[in-house]
């Protein structure tokens, strides 16, 4: 194969590259999706030596969490197609936490705006926020639902519904967009609360039971959620969601119970941020057995169990869960996984479909790490014992 | 003399990019090389050192810099005992007693140097590097009184600190930035805010304990601190060290993101703007944050609110009569006219930034302060 076209999303961005082979020299060809790009040609003191920069230069970006164009997960085609399960990935690193979305679907979110006319076509996801000293999340929301562009948008970003109230919940949000979903007729895809530390902590969110929106829209294919406090769904049933992504500082026992009685014949990409018990992520592992048995949801193609204070029972158990050989990836980041679960996954199945593990930014040691990467399965391990790691952050300040 | 023919000296760090760039920029319009005085020659042996300037020069004083010698030279000349490690919020207020003084003997010398002409007279830095000194220079100037945050001096015994700050918060609505007086560079600023019974600050701050002792060090990481052993922890250390309080400005956005200004004044004009864009309340821009796009903050808010920020800039500066040149950093709120927040003395170096074909050390060197005095 003389050329690769990869491509890569997350919250920040949505991009390709293309490499192609031709003799002696090879071509890269990459930037933002949907633009042309900037091409970048090197040549090689032969053909053997352009092979080896080929081959070296797409095992990078693999590595970097780039896939395939065509693959099953990267597919966008048309509008009318169902999102690329690639689209479903929410905080890829864990700096990005911190900052609001960029994109959500692949595609650029901006703040809504009622003073202009918005983009026509479902090219922009718009997001709809309060600030402290201004609520317009509903406002400019009930605005937007009576443009045009309202029928064409594919996904919705909720911000901060609460304002200057930390404690308050979204359910008005969550009426709104129910009592007026037959505007929403193209709506794919909700993502409530796109909320940083700044504008409400983590674990200060107050979510709802967000059954409604499932009700309401049954073409939803992907619900991610931040904050943890009062999240519910309390009747877990969609015939065609293939997205769950919660982030929280801790999900109850309760709600990750009801997920596994939960009936989503079609999802292929479940993330549940566990949490800390401080912020009421009281589940165990018992907990996430239904999930684990891997009847629950023939379909899912990445299991996400991430930042979580008990990765290393998750790990000691998740290596003969049968869920683990029909998975593609598994990720396991941000959690507070040491060498004793890091040791664990040595045990991994390589020999099903899993693929992908991520590890990123938990507190193994260089040892472990390097027993991992032997593993013949793509591994982030990127910022590890991060503990220890915090000189390399500090600055001194210039006296300006 | 003519102004070709001046000679050019610097105070400030030989081995830093400021005087490397300034010395460039000077050989790029045929001035001769500007030389450089060591800071650290300066703190330890006085101004006797500057009497090798030749006669009719003119002198630059610019950034001591961040090296561990000068930093604890600085310190130790400030009656300091206590040294930071690389990183650490240590001896503020020592390191600016320690500066204050070389400042004043600098200022004496000038005075009997009136031959040698000053871009910016030491005694206007001495009060740039105070945020109090500064904003009580602000606050008594009717016309700019309105354009400054609601601030306060906090006391620096920390029960007395909290005491006073815990009622400040609440007449600001619950968010205050909390900020060392004598510090920059986003060192040891917190954004601190009381919502519902409970706290939270966010700070490029790393908390380090190690034998019951806790030390703080600038991170590159701005994190967001709930827990208040950690946060009285933060301000136990920073407290004596000298804060301020002022309220939390709720700063307009472009992209998504929010933005503030920092405009180099020189010579009386506001050309050179650069908009520093951040994710964070604290949009320093070596905490990874991006220089925003001009034309998108003028296309975001309106290019009457980013003149009006160019406006108050310059009026800051002309508080500052005796300084060339100066650092003002303007924050454009959501809704209303724009506030002051500080002024640097050695707030120029940007590099890369071009108004009207100029850099910012173009622009200084293509000014002079006697020019300047002769247009009042």
């Amino acid at each position: 194969m003389n050329r690769r076209e990869l491509v890569f999303m997350d919250s920040t961005s949505n991009k390709f590259w293309n490499i192609e082979l031709a003799g002696d020299s090879r071509t890269v060809t990459y930037g933002r999706a949907g633009t042309e790009g900037q091409s970048k040609t090197k040549s090689f003191a032969g053909e053997e030596a352009a092979k080896k920069d080929f081959a070296k230069l797409i095992a990078e970006k693999m590595k970097k969490g780039y896939v395939d164009a065509d693959s099953a997960t990267a597919s966008t085609g048309d509008a009318g197609d169902a999102l690329p399960v690639l689209a479903f990935r929410s905080i890829l690193k864990h700096e990005d936490i911190s900052h609001n979305a960029k994109t959500f679907i692949g595609k650029r979110v901006a703040d809504y705006d009622p003073e202009k006319k918005p983009a026509a076509g479902g090219k922009t996801v718009y997001r709809f926020r309060s600030d402290y000293d201004e609520a317009n999340c509903i406002p400019h929301l009930t605005h937007f639902l009576e443009t045009n562009a309202a029928a064409e948008a594919i996904g919705i970003v909720i911000g901060n519904w609460a304002g200057e109230d930390s404690d308050g919940d979204p359910c008005e949000v969550i009426k709104l967009l129910c009592d007026k979903c037959d505007r929403l007729s193209s709506l794919k895809a909700i993502y409530l609360g796109d909320i940083v530390s700044e504008e409400n902590e983590m674990s200060w969110i107050h979510q709802a039971d967000v059954t409604p929106l499932l009700e309401a829209f049954p073409k939803l294919e992907l619900l991610r959620t931040r904050g943890g406090t009062d999240l519910a769904i309390s009747q877990p049933k969609h015939a065609s969601l293939r997205g769950l992504v919660c982030e929280s500082g801790g999900l109850s026992a309760e709600f990750v119970r009801s997920i596994g009685r939960a009936k989503f014949p079609a999802l292929e990409h479940l993330e549940l941020w566990l949490g800390t018990e401080e912020y009421g992520g009281d589940s165990t592992v018992e907990d996430l057995q239904p999930i684990l048995s891997g009847e629950l949801f023939p379909n899912l193609k990445y299991l996400g169990l991430r930042n979580c204070e008990f990765a290393d029972d998750i790990a000691a158990v998740i290596v003969n869960s049968p869920l683990v050989k029909r998975i593609e990836t598994l990720d396991l980041s941000l959690s507070v996984l040491t060498d004793e679960g890091g040791r664990a996954l040595l045990s991994l199945p390589t020999d099903g479909l899993l693929k992908h593990v991520s590890l990123h930014y938990n507190f193994l040691t260089g040892e472990v790490t390097k027993l991992l990467n032997k593993l013949p399965i793509k591994l982030d391990l990127s910022k590890p014992s991060h503990m220890e790691e915090d000189d390399e952050w500090r600055f001194v300040a210039v006296g300006e | 003399m003519s102004f070709r023919q001046q000679a050019h000296w610097i105070l400030g760090d030989p081995q830093s990019r400021r005087v490397s760039d300034y010395r460039e920029t000077a050989l790029q319009f045929g001035l001769p090389a500007p030389r450089c005085i060591d800071w650290i020659d300066v703190i330890k042996e006085g101004a006797d050192l500057l009497n090798c300037i030749s006669v009719d020069s003119r002198l630059r004083i610019d950034s001591f810099g961040q090296r561990t010698d000068v930093i604890a030279a600085l310190i130790s000349h400030g009656d300091g005992l206590e040294f930071p490690q690389v990183g650490q919020i240590l001896s503020l207020d020592h390191q600016y007693s320690g500066l204050s003084r070389i400042l004043r003997v600098l200022n004496d010398w000038s005075i009997s140097r009136p031959d040698v002409e000053l871009d910016q007279q030491p005694s206007e830095i001495e009060v740039m590097f105070d945020k109090w000194a500064t904003h009580r220079r602000f606050a008594t100037h009717g016309e700019l009184r309105s354009h400054r945050p609601q601030t306060t001096l906090l006391p620096i015994e920390p029960s007395a600190f909290w005491d006073s700050l815990q009622p400040f918060v609440q007449s600001c609505g619950g968010r205050v930035f909390v900020k060392p007086r004598y510090a920059s560079s986003a060192s040891g600023v917190c954004y601190f805010r009381v919502c519902n019974g409970r706290q939270q600050l966010i700070a490029p701050i790393e908390i380090d304990r190690n034998l019951g002792r806790v030390r703080l060090f600038n991170s590159l990481l701005v994190r967001s601190y709930t827990s208040p052993r950690d946060i009285q922890d933060i301000f136990s250390v920073l407290a004596p060290q000298g804060m301020i309080a002022e309220a939390a400005v709720n700063k307009a956005r472009v992209d998504g993101d929010r933005f503030d200004f920092r405009v180099v004044v020189i010579n009386g004009k506001a050309d050179h703007v650069v908009a520093r864009q951040s994710t964070s309340p604290i949009t320093n821009l070596h905490l990874g944050n991006a220089r925003a796009s001009l034309h998108r903050v003028e296309e975001a808010v309106g290019a009457d609110r980013v003149q009006d920020c160019r406006q108050l800039a310059l009026r800051a500066a002309d508080l500052f009569p005796g300084a060339l040149y100066c650092g003002v950093d303007i924050l454009l709120p959501r809704t209303g006219s724009p506030l002051v927040c500080e002024v640097n003395a050695f707030g120029d170096f940007l590099p890369g930034l071009i108004a009207d074909g100029r850099s910012v050390y173009q622009a200084i060197l293509n000014s002079s302060r006697r020019c300047r005095e002769a247009l009042f």
